[in-house]
């Protein structure tokens, strides 16, 4: 609760602090004068003194009111709402294809240490880590999507494609899902890669595993049920802690693809205004998320390590 | 143990080796066990001491099959683990059990006390009933009542019962030879001497072989009826615990029991100087020479050309008592060994001494 205030407090100020006045935003493309600019920042409320702003979002966010956005007139509630879906389906699929992939890559690299297949996998994960997510996917769109056409370059359906079947139109989201969820995939892949390889060779190292092979159990099992098990709880840690950052994270890749999430949401937030609203209500969103996702994680691994679990 | 009775682990010039890694290059070979050979009679309890790197523990390890010797043989009750197909080499694991130095270590933290002890009965497919047979294995190793401890985790004992859970996991499967690798030295002094002697006492119940592995040589003298010392991958004196720990043939013998802490007495023997052993870089001739106290001192005399040049074979000097020095075997060196032996047990009095 104390850092859910913390992030309130964080919240209004950081924001204000942000170049750009939203009156000014909201009226610059229409020819207007310095009176309805203040007419505009009025209506807005932020011709009052900033304490006063102030408590009023804190009183507002505690009864569960969010504001009206500034730059789609409507509740944030609902703005953010709409882009939900889109991001948990966006980040639900990258993180549970990184988190899958990279733990299988991690487990056999670390299997099969020093062979080719380790070092090849290795290379590639560190690269498509180190690789910014906006320029991975601009590159994936320039291959897949202009070259070979083979994916849409962006949004989540094809525009008019209202009264199709239902299956026409999974297919059709999931053909425009691909690409960003591969260029987040990627993006991650390394990471949990990299931890797991790690994490398996310190099991493998471990005495409970030379004792599991002296007692003669086969090599497949010694590493299903002694080594695998034990290397997981990092990678479970990790990709809790990451899904945070991974909404936060995914603004790049949905902007570059256009995906109408909360990562778009953000950078048209932060572009048109600041919306100080829509940003409050995104970033307490993110916030949120990142302290349940810790809370998830605590609780998963008291479920998988006894140690933790029977306090 | 008759001369006659058939070796239940016999090993032979037994050598492992491994790729040491440089930064730049693939550096050199690390001979870790380097032409190693005995063997040890039913019902023995057999010690292998030296300093850490001496290559004891890989010893240890290729006696349970767990790492390829590069050549040489190991053969327990006749079985080679390095030559046995899957199916036997199940059966050839059965009859060895390994008991490791840290008791946290070697039980999986996710794994209930009851799985740990059930897996080994499981993968060997033991006849009777599976908690009978784990409830007697914790019951012998001193976990009373066993079912107390059935669901329990490891980190919920103490080191001294996780140790018994091992020992239990071990026994088990009633291996006929039981390798312990420092079992004692991560546990309390005071748990020490009743692990030792629980292991002592199974070793008589179930008719076992032990295999003690330590850098302690205190434990060699409580308990060990044979010890055999190794410096650098090589076992360099071997014989009866008494024989060896008191009347040492070997200088490297006598450097480490002069170590050896006793209350009361001041050492007048030579300390080890001289740079540790480095496993890459094995000196020519005797391996110990450059640390060597009688060398140092002159005392080698006319066999130090030798000393220098050549390999010492491990002979033997006094029945059953071998060693490999050239000024040992050439009788040159005095008999300067104390009359009592130069340490005291740290186990408890009613240990049986050797």
């Amino acid at each position: 609760m104390g850092t859910l205030f913390f992030v309130l407090v964080l919240n209004f100020f950081l924001f204000r602090i942000l170049p750009g006045d939203p009156e000014r935003t909201l009226t610059r493309l229409q020819r207007v004068s310095p009176s309805t600019v203040d007419e505009v920042k009025r209506e807005l409320g932020l011709d009052r003194p900033l304490p006063v702003q102030f408590f009023d979002y804190l009183g507002d966010t505690a009864r569960g009111e969010l504001g009206i956005s500034y730059v789609f007139s409507r509740p944030v509630s609902e703005v953010i709402g709409n882009a939900l879906w889109p991001t948990i389906l966006l980040v639900g699929v990258a993180t549970i294809g990184a988190t899958v992939i990279g733990t299988l890559i991690g487990i056999w690299g670390a299997w099969r240490r020093g062979s080719p297949v380790d070092t090849a996998s290795l290379g590639f994960g560190l690269v498509t880590y180190a690789m910014p997510e906006f320029w991975l996917g601009m590159l994936l769109i320039l291959g897949f999507a202009v070259s070979l056409d083979w994916f849409p370059t962006s949004f989540m359906s094809t525009p008019g494609l209202t009264d199709a079947s239902a299956g026409l139109l999974l297919v059709d989201t999931l053909e425009h899902l691909f690409l960003p969820a591969l260029t987040l995939v990627l993006a991650l892949l390394g990471e949990y890669a990299l931890i797991m390889r790690s994490s398996v060779i310190e099991a493998m190292n471990e005495d409970y595993v030379k004792t599991a092979r002296a007692k003669g159990m086969r090599e497949a099992l010694v590493l299903r049920k002694h080594v695998v098990p034990n290397a997981l709880l990092p990678v479970v840690t990790l990709a809790a802690l990451n899904l945070g950052f991974i909404v936060s994270g995914a603004i790049t890749v949905e902007t570059v693809f256009s995906w109408p999430g909360l990562g778009q949401l953000t950078f048209r937030a932060i572009n048109g205004g600041p919306d100080y609203p829509l940003l409050q209500g995104l970033f307490l969103l993110f916030s949120v998320v990142v302290i349940f996702a810790n809370l998830a994680a605590d609780l998963l691994l008291g479920l998988l390590d006894p140690r933790i679990g029977r306090a | 143990m008759a001369e006659e009775a058939r070796a239940v682990l016999e090993v032979l010039d037994l050598e492992v080796r491994f790729a040491s890694r440089r930064l730049y290059g693939s550096g050199g070979e690390v001979r870790a066990v380097d032409g190693v050979s005995f063997h040890v009679d039913p019902g023995e309890v057999f010690c292998i001491a030296g300093e850490s790197g001496c290559g004891k523990t890989t010893l240890g390890r290729a006696l349970l099959g767990l790492l390829k010797p590069h050549s040489g043989k190991v053969s327990i009750s006749g079985l080679d683990p390095a030559r046995l197909r899957r199916e036997e080499l199940r059966k050839f694991r059965r009859q060895v059990q390994v008991v490791f130095q840290d008791p946290m270590g070697s039980l999986n933290p996710r794994q209930s006390i009851y799985e740990a002890v059930a897996e080994g009965v499981r993968i060997h497919r033991l006849q009777g009933d599976e908690k009978e047979i784990v409830a007697r294995a914790l019951a012998r190793a001193g976990l009373r009542p066993p079912e107390r401890f059935f669901l329990s985790y490891p980190h919920e004992l103490s080191g001294g019962q996780r140790q018994r859970v091992v020992i239990a996991a071990a026994i088990a499967l009633e291996p006929r030879v039981l390798v312990a690798d420092e079992p004692v030295s991560m546990l309390d002094a005071s748990v020490r001497g009743e692990i030792l002697e629980l292991l002592v006492g199974l070793k008589d119940e179930i008719g076992m072989t032990l295999v003690l592995i330590t850098h302690d040589l205190a434990f060699a003298w409580a308990l060990a009826d044979r010890v055999a010392i190794m410096y650098l991958g090589k076992i360099v004196e071997l014989g009866p615990a008494q024989t060896v720990l008191t009347k040492p043939l070997h200088p490297y013998t006598k450097s480490l029991l002069a170590v050896a802490p006793e209350v009361g007495r001041r050492s007048t023997h030579e300390i080890l100087t001289g740079e540790p052993p480095d496993p890459t870089h094995i000196p020519p001739g005797c391996r110990f020479h450059p640390r060597c106290p009688v060398l140092r001192s002159g005392e080698a005399g006319s066999q130090e050309p030798r000393c220098l040049g050549e390999v010492p074979a491990l002979e033997e000097l006094a029945p059953g008592h071998q060693a490999s020095c050239h000024v040992a075997a050439a009788g040159s060196i005095r008999t300067r060994g104390p009359q009592a032996p130069y340490i005291r047990p740290a186990a408890p009095d009613d240990e049986p001494g050797p």
